[in-house]
């Protein structure tokens, strides 16, 4: 972190609300994304976005500078995206938290992306991160773009942490298949 | 060589690993090249993966998820032949325990079965016009239930106490009567009142043959395949059955809903008619109004209030001592007909209707012709009704938008995609009917029919605001993709929809669009939703 982000938190803390507006400034583009990411519509996660800042600024004085800020923030999103999407009524399927994510043995299946994508254009990547089911697209967002530790992520989506690293294998692995297929229909 | 799994090196890579477990790991990359190679894959796909979050930009609703469609058959029979006996068995179970009463109704009855369809399809092509005319009274009544409703939403955003409050509502507002005042009497053949018994409550009666002889102080309550009433009722009557007879009396209304009911007898109040045939007999008398939808409604008793009847065709000998209004497919008034007030008929054709000469109307006699178009665009009332309709829809619009935007993301933006809209609108149309046919005469039957026309129908009046946003946001130019505002573009639109289906000539071909094209967005922005909440089943 870098000196002038301490002042501006420390003077967002103190409730200087210029100095909040530029946290705003500095990260609502990220935050914005990371909630787009999560519900996976652009109107939804403007709602999201501008209620995370709102939630964010109320809870300034429990920020403690041990923990990253972006990494705070992120939390503070990634909690209201998935309480959101809890909401709609998907919990029961997609965290299905407490009994362990089998591992598969591994068969015939796409080498990592690596590989692939000497093919590949990076569009396609994208569309197929977006592709990917909530409960493979949640965890890999919050690892990838939000930095998220295991930890922070388990407690997030209230799952042990050994599915958390579960769930996130099997997510690179179910993109590596999204990608080949659309290779082989590419060259079909 | 102790290779790892590649779960461990994708753990390893997220710094996740034990200090222990990352040395050990470490200590075999140093020797094994094969797994430094694959943790360099991974960390690249790693990047990519972080890369592509961090650019991947707007349109991520757009993705189409080809998964969705591309199930496995030998997943499908033994699922299908799994449905089928699932349903065969439920059909089976349904069947055998179906309650006397209801039998006439009972969706294994064929007979029955096409009786109900002929009706329905008799009368929806002799009362078309009525219908719209219902239907844009009801869109009203929903848009009013529906911002009620979101209103009482809005003050209890957490669901629980939402269901609740509104369980709470329909339960005070539903019966009406606290139930400990009704004594309830089933049974599979008959329950019978005799004429020594007075049933001192409401009564709830249920059985193949309702018989009441004796006299109820309170409302009666029955469903059955042949009630009959000839002793007294003092309340309310509120029937379903195939046939009603009321020969004693009900001092209150009566409500019937059925295929055939009769008044020979006397009723206080007003009477409400939802069936295939309406007698009031000569000597019957009403002292109220009489409602009726039915495809026959015969008048040949006293009605001391007025009569308002949509069927196909009307009948009247008797006395009504105020107005009558007929909105029917042929309305005859008898020579020994005496009407107080004024005379309404409407009809297709001047021929439709007949005034024997020798019956009387006090006040004046009108016919109006439904066909008649020609006018229409001249009469205040004409454009009133327009602009009702129209504030209807918009709000209708806004409120489903509020509760399920994602039906609303079906998108046009290339004419390829109207054409593909177009085509799934007219395969809807098309298969609805011929399902909700095919499942009335075959498996669970009726009540899914009929909820699936309802929706059908409902679908038809007001497909349109699905097709109004996508005209709207196209005339205000809004970029696809940024925050869009809808109410605006949706009022844009339907403004627009319904000068287009209001216009000589091209208005029939602009309505048809308009359905095709809104059937065809609904089902595009179902088949995404769908394909989203099937990805997320494991
Ligand atoms: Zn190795």
């Amino acid at each position: 972190m870098d000196a002038p982000l301490e002042s501006i938190l420390r003077q967002a803390q103190a409730g200087d609300p210029e100095a909040f507006a530029s946290l705003y400034r500095l990260f609502s583009r990220k935050v914005l994304g990371l909630c787009r990411h999560l519900l996976g519509t652009q109107e939804e996660a403007e709602d999201a976005a501008s209620e995370v800042f709102l939630r964010a600024q109320k809870a300034m004085n429990s920020y403690r500078s041990e923990m990253p800020f972006p990494t705070w923030l992120y939390s503070i999103a990634s909690h209201y995206c998935v309480d959101q999407l809890r909401r709609r009524g998907l919990e029961g399927r997609i965290f299905s938290g407490d009994q362990p994510v089998e591992w598969e043995p591994p068969s015939k299946e796409p080498s990592p992306l690596g590989e692939v994508l000497t093919t590949e254009r990076r569009e396609s990547v994208q569309g197929a991160v977006a592709a990917l089911p909530e409960r493979y697209r949640l965890p890999l967002t919050l690892r990838y773009y939000s930095d998220l530790t295991y930890d922070q992520i388990a407690e997030t989506l209230q799952m042990p942490r050994s599915n958390v690293a579960t769930l996130i294998f099997r997510g690179k692995k179910e993109l590596r298949r999204i990608l080949a297929r659309a290779g082989e229909e590419g060259q079909s | 060589m102790n290779c790892f799994p590649e779960l461990t090196y994708s753990i390893y890579l997220d710094q996740e690993l034990s200090a222990d477990e990352r040395h050990a790991v470490e200590t075999h990359l140093a020797i094994c090249p094969a797994c430094r190679a694959q943790v360099e894959r991974l960390s690249v796909e790693n990047r990519l993966i972080a890369e592509a979050l961090e650019s991947g930009g707007e349109g991520l609703a757009a993705v189409p998820s080809k998964e969705g469609l591309g199930f496995p058959l030998a997943w499908v029979l033994p699922a299908m032949m799994g449905g089928i006996f699932a349903l065969s068995w439920t059909v089976r179970w349904i069947s055998s325990n179906f309650p006397v009463s209801a039998n006439w109704f009972n969706p294994f009855n064929r007979t029955a079965i096409l009786n109900f369809f002929l009706s329905v399809a008799f009368f929806l092509s002799a009362e078309r016009q009525a219908i719209f005319h219902w239907f844009g009274l009801a869109v009203t009544s929903l848009a009013v239930g529906l911002i009620v409703a979101g209103g009482i939403y809005l003050l209890l955003r957490r669901w629980p106490l939402h269901f609740a409050l509104l369980g709470a509502v329909m339960i005070f507002a539903g019966p009406g009567k606290p139930a400990y005042a009704i004594e309830t009497r089933n049974s599979g053949q008959t329950v019978t009142v005799p004429p020594s018994e007075t049933v001192a409550d409401s009564l709830e009666a249920g059985a193949q043959y309702v018989e009441i002889a004796g006299r109820i102080n309170g409302n009666l309550i029955a469903h059955g395949q042949k009630i009959t009433i000839s002793g007294i009722v003092t309340g309310d009557v509120i029937t379903s059955s195939q046939t009603l007879d009321i020969e004693g009396t009900v001092q209150g209304n009566v409500f019937a809903w059925g295929q055939f009911v009769t008044v020979h007898g006397k009723v206080g109040q007003s009477v409400h008619v939802f069936a295939e045939s309406l007698e009031l007999a000569n000597g019957g008398q009403v002292g109220g109004d009489v409602l009726a939808f039915c495809q026959t409604v015969n008048i040949n008793g006293n009605v001391n209030g007025g009569v308002a009847v949509g069927a196909a065709s009307v009948m009247l000998r008797g006395d009504v001592d105020h107005g009558v209004y007929a909105s029917a497919g042929q309305v005859r008034v008898a020579s020994s007909a005496h009407i107080g007030q004024n005379l309404v008929a409407r009809v297709n054709r001047t021929r439709d209707f007949r005034l024997d000469p020798g019956a009387v109307v006090r006040g004046k006699t009108e016919v109006k012709l439904s066909g008649n178009r020609g006018s229409r665009f001249l009469t205040l009332h004409y454009y009133l009704w327009r602009a009702v309709e129209l504030c209807a829809v918009w709000l209708t619009g806004l409120v489903l938008f509020w509760l399920f935007p994602s039906l609303f993301q079906g998108k046009l933006e290339t004419s390829s995609d109207l054409l593909k809209a177009i085509g799934w609108g007219g395969v809807l149309l098309v298969v609805t009917p011929v399902a909700v046919i095919t499942v009335a005469l075959t498996l669970v039957g009726l009540p899914l029919a009929i909820m699936a026309l309802m929706l059908w129908i409902i679908g038809l009046f007001l497909v349109k605001i699905f097709v109004a946003p996508v005209i709207g946001n196209r005339l205000m130019g809004t970029v696809p993709g940024a925050k869009k505002p809808f109410a605006v573009p949706l009022l844009l639109g339907l403004v627009v929809i319904f000068v287009a289906v209001a216009l000589p000539y091209v208005g029939i071909w602009d309505s048809s669009l308009v359905t095709l094209t809104g059937f065809g967005l609904v089902l595009s922005a179902a088949r995404q939703t769908w394909g989203r909440r099937r990805s997320l089943t494991p």
